[in-house]
C-alpha cells in the first residue's frame, strides 16, 4: 500500500464527505470543523495538489456562482486509487485500534 | 450592480493575484479568494474581509520575488561555472576575443574622448553660448571666400547698428614675432595679441592679478599668462614692471592671467592694449583683426547679421563691385569656430568631417573586434551543441539559452572594457602626439557610464547573433548525430564576415598608403624654387635699417654664395591687395600677392626667368615703380603670353604705376595645400622681412657660425634666430602628416584584428578536420598539400575582400584628393601592395595552423575516437 500524511488523510476523507459539494471552500470549512484546527486556503491546495499527483484525486470544472466573481468551481472525487487508499487507511486503523486494553487518559 | 461592486474586492488585488497564482489545472485560487472574501464579509464585515484579501494577495510577493531571485541565482551560478569553464577550456579563442575586444575598446574610447574635447572648446567661458565672432564672406560667381579675419571698424558699427551687442572685442596677431626683453631675457614671443580693453568682458580668461577691466585700457599695457610672467620674472611680482619689446618700446605689466586652457580655440602668452596700436576705423577692407561680441540673453544672433547689410551697403559694396565681389558679415556661435574653422582662422581645428572620419574608424575597429567574437562563436557552435541539447532536454526555454549566451557575451565584453580602459591609460600619451595635442582623461562618473553602454554595446552586436544561433538547435538532432555543426549555411555567414573585416582592412592600409603617397608629393614635387642650402633670418621692423649692411656683412662671408632679402619668407604666405592692368577698364582688377625683393631673389631660391629681366641694382634710381610677375598673374589679368605681357602697365594696390620688366615661372610661396595664386613683385633694397641666405654646400657649421657672428657684429641687440627653408616647407605639412599617421596607426590595428579572427578560425577549421586530414596524410597527403588545402578557403575570401575594398577605397580617395590643388596620381600599386599585404598575412596566419596540423603523425589523430 502507498502510505500517504495524516493531513492527506483529512483531506481526501473531506472530499469523501462532500461528495458534489467537494471544491476548495467548503473543504476548508470541512476541516476547520472536523479538526478544530486553523487550515488556511493554501494548507488544503497543498495536500490537494499531491494527491492529484498521486492519482488519488481528480477534478473537473462545474458551474459558476456570483460569489466567486463569476468564475467556475473546481470540483474534487476520489479516484480509485484515492479510495482504496482511504479504505486500506481505514482497515490499517481498525486493526490497530482492535483487542486492546480501554485507553483512557490519567 | 454599483452596489455589487463595492461589495467585492479591489479590482488590481484581483489582476494582482491572478499573476501571482493563477488558475491552473487543478486548483482555481481567484475564485476561491473571492468565494472566501464573500463568506467572510457575511460574517466579520466588509472591512476585515477586504483586510483580509489585500493582507492574502500582498503577502505572496516577497515569496514569490524570493522564489524567482532564488531559482535565478542557481542558474547564474551554472552560467558563471560553464562560461568561466569554456573561457579557460579553450584559451586561444578567449584570447583572441580579449585582445580584440580590448584593442578594439581603447582605441574606441581614446578618439570618444578625443572627439568630446573637441566638441565643448571654448565652452569654459561663462555665456559662450552667447559669444560669437564676426566672419567676411566675399562671394564672387564661382566661389565663396569666408574670411574669419575683419576690419577695425566692423565690431563698433555692428554694436550701434544692431540692438543687444553687449559688448564685443577685437584681436589682432601681433606680427611678426615681438622681441621681449627684461634685463638679460629675452627671446621671440610667437603667440601675442593686441586686444580691446572689452577683451575680459566677452571672454573670461581668470586673471590674477589686476583689474578685469583696467588692464588694457592705458597704451602701451601688457598683460602676461602666469607661465609667461614666470619666464620673464620668476618669482618677482610682474605687475608694474616694464618689458621692452622690440628694442624700441617700453611695456608695462598691468596684470597675470592663468595660462589659457588647452580648450581655447585661441592660445597667447600676451595681450598688448589695442590702444597702444590705434586701428585705423575707416580701412574696411583691411582686415587683420578678430573681432567677438557677446550677445545680451536671447538676442537672435540673425538680427545681427541683418543689422550688418546696411553697413555693407554703405561702406564696401562700391569698392567690392568694382573688385567683382560681393560681402557678407555674419557672426559664428563661439562654440562652432572649432569644428567650422573658416579661412584665415586664429583656430587650429580641422574640423567636424576630421572628426567624424576618426570615430567612423574607431567604431569600425570595435566591429571588426566583434565580428571576431561572433564568428569564433557560431564556428565552435559545434562544441556547444551538446550543452544546448542538455539544457533543452531538461527543460530550458529558447529565452533562458538567449540570455546565458548574451550573458556570456556580456561578461567577455565587460572584461574587455576594463582591460580597455586600462590600455587607453597606457597609450594616452602616445594617443596625443597622434593627434598632436594633450588628451586629458580621467575615471569620472561620465567616463564609467560611457564605458557601461560601450560594454553593453559590444555585447549585444557581439552576442546576439551566436546566441541566437545556439538557442535555436534542436535538441533532437544535436543528441542523435554527436556532431551538430552548422551546414554550408552558416559557414556562408561566418565567410563574408570575414570578407568584410579584410575589406575594411584593406580599405585602410590603401588610404594610408596614398595619404603618404600625397603627402610624399607635397614635399618632394617641385616647388618652382630650390629650399636646399638656404638658411632664413628673420629681420623685424626695429632692425630694418640695418638689414643692408647685414646683407653686405654676411654676403662676404666665403662659405655663403648669395643673400637675398624678400618682406617674406617664401612658405610662410604673402600678403595681398589688387592689382590692376592700365589698359582695361576697372573690371579688370584682381586680388594679387605681392613680394618686395632684392635683385638677388632669384638667384637665391633659383626660381627661372621666363621672359624679360629681373631686378637690376639700378633699379633702385629708377624713379618709376618696375613690377615683376609669376606666370598665373599673366594669365589671371589677361594676357595670352608672358611676352604680351611684357612692358605693359599695372595700377597696383590702387595707387602704384608701372610697367612689367619681368615674368617669373610660378614657384609655391604658400603650403601646396593652396591653389597657385597671382604675384606681383617689386624691388626693395632691404628692410623689414626676412634674409635669404644660400649657403655652399662644404662645411657648413663653420659657415652657420660666421654667419652668427656677423649677426652679432651688426645687431648684437637682437637673438640671432635661424631656419633651414627646407623644413620650413616641410612643416608646412604637418596637418597632413598627422592625418597619414592616425590613419596608419588605426589601418594597422584594424588588420591586426583582422588576422586574429582568422588565426582563430583556421584553428578551429584544423581542430574539425583533424580525423580528415588524418586519414588524408595516412592515405598519402603531403604536408604542403595539406597547408593548401587549408589556405585555400581563406585565401579565396581575402581575394573576395580585395575586390569589395578597392573601389571603396578609391572613391573615398578620390574625394579626398578632391580637396588638394595639386595632387598625386592614383598609384594602382598601392592597391596592390596593400591587398597583397593582406593576404600575406592572411596566409601566414593560416598556414601557421597548416603546418602543425600537417606535421602531426595520423596516428595522434585518429586515436582520438
Amino acid at each position: 500500500m502507498r502510505l500517504i500524511t495524516r493531513t492527506e488523510e483529512f483531506v481526501l476523507l473531506a472530499v469523501w464527505r462532500l461528495q458534489d459539494n467537494a471544491y476548495s471552500i467548503p473543504l476548508r470549512t470541512e476541516l476547520v470543523d472536523l479538526t478544530d484546527q486553523k487550515w488556511s486556503l493554501g494548507a488544503v491546495y497543498m495536500p490537494l495538489e499531491r494527491l492529484v499527483k498521486k492519482g488519488m484525486v481528480a477534478s473537473e470544472l462545474s458551474d459558476s456562482t456570483p460569489e466567486r466573481g463569476g468564475r467556475q468551481k473546481r470540483i474534487y472525487s476520489l479516484t480509485r486509487s484515492g479510495k482504496k487508499a482511504l479504505l486500506q487507511i481505514h482497515e490499517v486503523e481498525q486493526r490497530m485500534w482492535s483487542g486492546i486494553k480501554t485507553l483512557v487518559v490519567d | 450592480m454599483g452596489d455589487l461592486q463595492r461589495k467585492r474586492p479591489p479590482r488590481w488585488a484581483t489582476w494582482l493575484l491572478n499573476i501571482l497564482i493563477p488558475d491552473g489545472e487543478w486548483k482555481t485560487p481567484v475564485g476561491d479568494f473571492e468565494e472566501y472574501f464573500q463568506a467572510k464579509r457575511e460574517s466579520d464585515g466588509s472591512l476585515r474581509a477586504f483586510i483580509w484579501y489585500l493582507s492574502a494577495v500582498l503577502g505572496l510577493i516577497p515569496r514569490r520575488v524570493g522564489n524567482t531571485i532564488y531559482w535565478n541565482t542557481i542558474m547564474l551560478k551554472n552560467y558563471l561555472k560553464t562560461s568561466y569553464r569554456n573561457l579557460v577550456r579553450y584559451k586561444t579563442y578567449s584570447a583572441i576575443n580579449l585582445l580584440g575586444l580590448t584593442l578594439g575598446t581603447a582605441c574606441f574610447l581614446l578618439i570618444s574622448v578625443y572627439v568630446a574635447e573637441e566638441r565643448s572648446f571654448d565652452s569654459f567661458h561663462d555665456d559662450a553660448d552667447r559669444i560669437h565672432r564676426v566672419n567676411v564672406d566675399f562671394i564672387s560667381e564661382t566661389s565663396t571666400f569666408s574670411n574669419a579675419l575683419s576690419a577695425a571698424p566692423m565690431g563698433p558699427n555692428l554694436q550701434m547698428a544692431a540692438s543687444g551687442i553687449e559688448s564685443f572685442t577685437r584681436i589682432r596677431a601681433v606680427r611678426p614675432e615681438a622681441l621681449i626683453q627684461f634685463g638679460d631675457t629675452r627671446s621671440y614671443e610667437r603667440s601675442g595679441y593686441y586686444a580691446d580693453s572689452t577683451f575680459l568682458r566677452v571672454f573670461s580668461f581668470p586673471l590674477m592679478q589686476g583689474e578685469a577691466d583696467r588692464v588694457l585700457i592705458v597704451p602701451n599695457s601688457i598683460v602676461l599668462t602666469r607661465s609667461m610672467a614666470m619666464r620673464y620674472f620668476g618669482l618677482e611680482d610682474p605687475v608694474g614692471q616694464t618689458l621692452r619689446m622690440n628694442n624700441v618700446a617700453d611695456l608695462t605689466v598691468t596684470g597675470v592671467l592663468q595660462d589659457v586652457p588647452q580648450s581655447s580655440h585661441f592660445q597667447f602668452d600676451f595681450l598688448i592694449s589695442m590702444s597702444t596700436i590705434e586701428p585705423s576705423l575707416t580701412s574696411w577692407f583691411s582686415n587683420p583683426y578678430f573681432t567677438y561680441m557677446k550677445l545680451g540673453p536671447s538676442v537672435d544672433p540673425e538680427t545681427v547679421n541683418q543689422a550688418a547689410v546696411p553697413l555693407v551697403e554703405t561702406y564696401m559694396e562700391e569698392s567690392a563691385r568694382q573688385a567683382g565681389v560681393s560681402v557678407r558679415l555674419w557672426i559664428q556661435p563661439l562654440l562652432d569656430i572649432r569644428l567650422n574653422p573658416q579661412n584665415n582662422d586664429i583656430s587650429n581645428g580641422r574640423g567636424a568631417t576630421h572628426l567624424y572620419l576618426l570615430t567612423g574608424i574607431a567604431l569600425f575597429i570595435l566591429l571588426l573586434a566583434c565580428v571576431n567574437f561572433i564568428n569564433l562563436a557560431t564556428a565552435r557552435s559545434a562544441t556547444r551543441s551538446k550543452e544546448v541539447g542538455m539544457r533543452k532536454v531538461i527543460g530550458a526555454k529558447r529565452s533562458q539559452l538567449i540570455a546565458q549566451f548574451l550573458g556570456e557575451s556580456t561578461m567577455l565584453a565587460f572584461l574587455a572594457c576594463g582591460a580597455g580602459v586600462f590600455v587607453a591609460f597606457q597609450a594616452l600619451p602616445a594617443f596625443a602626439s597622434l593627434v598632436g595635442r594633450e588628451v586629458e582623461m580621467s575615471l569620472s562618473l561620465g567616463l564609467v557610464g560611457y564605458l557601461f553602454a560601450t560594454g553593453a554595446l559590444v555585447s549585444l552586436v557581439s552576442g546576439l547573433y551566436p546566441a541566437l544561433q545556439l538557442s535555436r538547435l534542436q535538441p533532437i538532432r544535436i543528441l542523435k548525430s554527436a556532431l551538430g555543426s552548422g551546414g554550408r549555411g552558416k559557414s556562408m555567414f561566418r565567410s563574408s564576415l570575414v570578407i568584410f573585416q579584410f575589406s575594411v582592412s584593406v580599405a585602410l592600409i590603401i588610404v594610408t598608403g596614398m595619404v603618404y603617397r600625397q603627402l610624399d608629393f607635397l614635399k618632394t614635387e617641385k616647388l618652382g624654387l630650390t629650399t636646399e642650402q638656404v638658411i632664413v633670418l628673420p629681420v623685424n621692423q626695429a632692425l630694418a635699417d640695418r638689414a643692408g649692411s647685414l646683407k653686405t656683412s654676411i654676403g662676404s662671408i666665403p662659405g655663403v654664395e648669395s643673400v637675398a632679402y624678400s618682406n617674406r619668407a617664401p612658405g610662410t604666405g604673402a600678403y595681398g591687395t589688387i592689382t590692376q592692368r592700365t589698359d582695361l577698364p576697372d573690371d579688370s582688377i584682381i586680388e594679387t600677392k605681392y613680394f618686395f625683393a632684392d635683385n638677388d631673389l632669384l638667384k637665391v631660391l633659383d626660381i627661372p626667368l621666363v621672359v624679360g629681366r629681373f631686378f637690376e641694382p639700378e633699379s633702385n634710381s629708377e624713379p618709376a615703380a618696375r613690377f615683376i610677375i609669376n606666370e598665373q598673374a599673366v594669365e589671371d589679368l589677361g594676357w595670352e603670353s608672358a611676352q604680351d605681357a611684357l612692358g605693359q602697365e599695372l595700377r597696383w594696390s590702387g595707387d602704384t604705376e608701372g610697367q612689367i620688366i619681368g615674368v617669373i615661372e610660378d614657384f609655391h610661396f604658400q603650403p601646396m595645400t593652396v591653389h597657385m595664386q597671382p604675384v606681383v613683385m617689386q624691388y626693395r633694397e632691404s628692410g623689414q622681412g626676412a634674409l635669404l641666405v644660400r649657403l655652399r654646400t662644404d662645411d657648413i657649421s663653420t659657415t652657420m657660425q660666421l654667419v652668427e657672428a656677423r649677426w652679432d657684429e651688426v645687431a648684437s641687440d637682437w637673438p640671432f634666430v635661424v631656419s633651414f627653408l627646407d623644413q620650413d616647407y616641410d612643416s608646412l605639412y604637418r596637418s597632413e602628416e598627422q592625418f597619414g599617421k592616425i590613419f596608419s596607426t588605426f589601418s594597422l590595428l584594424a588588420l591586426m584584428i583582422a588576422c586574429l579572427g582568422l588565426f582563430g578560425l583556421a584553428t578551429f577549421a584544423v581542430q574539425q578536420r583533424t580525423r580528415e586530414l588524418g586519414i588524408r596524410k595516412a592515405l598519402g597527403a603531403t604536408g604542403g598539400g595539406i597547408a593548401v588545402l587549408l589556405s585555400k578557403e581563406f585565401t579565396i575570401l581575402v581575394l573576395v575582400a580585395n575586390v569589395l575594398a578597392w573601389p571603396a577605397a578609391y572613391f573615398f580617395l578620390d574625394n579626398w584628393l578632391g580637396n588638394f590643388p595639386f595632387r598625386t596620381t592614383m598609384a594602382w600599386w598601392i592597391f596592390v601592395l596593400a591587398g597583397g599585404m593582406a593576404l600575406a598575412i592572411a596566409i601566414l596566419a593560416v598556414s601557421s595552423q597548416a603546418i602543425r596540423a600537417s606535421r602531426t603523425n595520423p596516428v595522434e589523430a585518429l586515436r582520438l575516437d
